[in-house]
């Protein structure tokens, strides 16, 4: 898969390369066992700091999408499959989502609207 | 001036003056003339001056280079006046080129408003392209040949070896017949293919320049590198091949006069010229091969992220931030070194130790 990142953008880089991995498990672009590169490997192919990668497969980690080794580098833990979100995940994802309504609604798009496109986003993901 | 001594000096300068004309065809539509130019900008009249100047530049270059060593000087000096003519020349045209398109760049602000990205393709690193391993058993079977043809031969050598030879063959030079003068080249060999087999491995695994803009770009990269793996390995065959040509006259089995010294290189110049003519098929990271299919032109205004600063002169790459220690050249096919990586550093401390120790030797 490609991983894009923008050094300019808005979004620190590690932030751009977790979101891409969690969009890419979601949309099970990345099943549980695959592998991604090494944080030198990675580091190396987009230009980067190896601490850049390394705090986005931390990240990763902590959330519990993947599994560092020591040889084998980032492995994906989990997929949509592996069990119902606990209620931490939950509360945990909730403010941000209020946080990205609230913008939608805030700059007058019509909650119906807001509804169809957060259907039609989630579609790409249960559709594969 | 002495024409048979300075017709060996034309050879050099051609090749380099070829190889210089032949390159800008040659690097992504996104790097011309070492500048980071978005990719609907290589079009551009700028760029486009700028190669008709560096044409004309570095045939003028090449045709001083040619007059100084027929004329200035003779033998060596020609060689040596003729090349460096040529190699300074051919830079400084380059670089008048770059600062051509860096001058429209910075004028004509290509970067503003355009979302600049790198991009990394994973599976090149999770589903590597296999190592062309079979492509170096030749190199190794011929160094194994030459050192077993060189045991069994020992025994008739002549107790004084030649140690140098002249430009057309006839020895200058010998040595006592010892283990180490008589396997001398075996271990020539041996170092090469070492070398040669490590530089090679380490390229292939190198970084790709991924352009956001390709669709293919990914497969590019395979191609390309999995066609110079072989190229290369298939070179380091035929210098082992022109090494063991080479053993053959010092232990005296063959003659290294007449057409011996043409056959000697026979090899090696086979193996260059096919690395040439492939490299130029595939262009720099395979930017010239032709897919089927229309080109994703993507919607999201995503341009190849401006890396000028990290190439200085648009030749030497200086990148704290990379960890990467190979790197593929902006002007040229082939690859380069991240000159902040101390890895790199000792790496050419090391080549640089190692032409002194030959010349030292000689």
């Amino acid at each position: 898969m490609l991983l894009t990142v923008e050094p300019d953008g808005d979004d620190p880089i590690y932030q751009q390369l977790r979101d891409q991995i969690v969009v890419a498990i979601a949309a099970g672009v990345l099943l549980p066992g695959d592998a991604l590169p090494t944080t030198r490997q990675l580091a190396a192919d987009l230009g980067i700091n190896m601490h850049t990668v390394n705090k986005a497969y931390d990240l990763l980690r902590r959330e519990g999408f993947v599994r560092l080794g020591r040889r084998t580098g980032a492995v994906v833990a989990r997929g949509p499959a592996d069990g119902p979100a606990d209620a931490e995940d939950v509360a945990e994802w909730e403010p941000r989502a209020r946080t990205l309504l609230a913008e939608a609604f805030a700059k007058g798009m019509p909650p119906q609207e807001v509804l169809e496109r957060c259907q039609v986003l989630l579609d790409e993901f249960t559709k594969r | 001036m002495n024409t048979s001594s300075s017709l060996p000096a034309v050879v050099p300068i051609l090749l380099i003056g070829f190889v210089y004309l032949l390159t800008p065809a040659l690097t992504p539509k996104t790097v011309r003339f070492g500048v980071r130019i978005p990719a609907e900008r290589a079009g551009d009249a700028a760029v486009a001056s700028a190669g008709r100047g560096y044409r004309i530049g570095v045939v003028a270059v090449t045709a001083v280079a040619l007059l100084t060593a027929y004329f200035v000087a003779a033998g060596t000096a020609a060689r040596l006046s003729g090349v460096a003519v040529e190699l300074v020349g051919t830079f400084a045209v380059y670089l008048m080129a770059r600062s051509h398109v860096a001058a429209a760049k910075h004028a004509g602000r290509w970067f503003e408003g355009r979302r600049q990205v790198s991009v990394a393709e994973t599976a090149l690193r999770t589903r590597p392209e296999p190592f062309p391993w079979a492509w170096a058993l030749p190199a190794v079977a011929i160094v194994l040949g030459t050192a077993l043809f060189g045991v069994i031969r020992y025994p008739h050598m002549p107790d004084r070896l030649v140690w140098r030879y002249d430009g057309s063959g006839h020895p200058t030079s010998y040595t006592d017949k010892s283990f180490a003068s008589a396997f001398a080249l075996v271990g020539v060999q041996i170092a090469a293919t070492a070398l040669q087999l490590t530089l090679t491995r380490i390229t292939f695994r190198g970084k790709a320049n991924l352009d956001v803009e390709d669709p293919h770009a990914a497969e590019r990269q395979r191609r390309f590198i999995a066609a110079m793996a072989r190229c290369l390995l298939g070179l380091t065959a035929a210098i082992n091949l022109t090494l063991f040509f080479a053993a053959l006259a010092t232990w005296d089995v063959v003659g290294s006069t007449g057409w011996f010294p043409v056959l000697l290189l026979a090899p090696t110049a086979l193996a260059t010229i096919v690395l040439i003519t492939v490299a130029v098929r595939l262009g720099q990271g395979g930017s010239r091969i032709r897919f089927e299919g229309v080109e994703d032109v993507g919607s999201q205004n995503r341009v190849n992220r401006d890396d000028d600063r990290f190439w200085k002169a648009g030749v030497f790459y200086f990148n704290r931030d990379d960890p990467a220690v190979w790197v593929q050249k902006r002007f040229g096919v082939g690859w380069t070194v991240n000159f902040a990586r101390p890895a790199a550093l000792v790496f050419l401390a090391g080549v640089l130790a190692i032409v002194v120790l030959v010349v030292a030797l000689r």
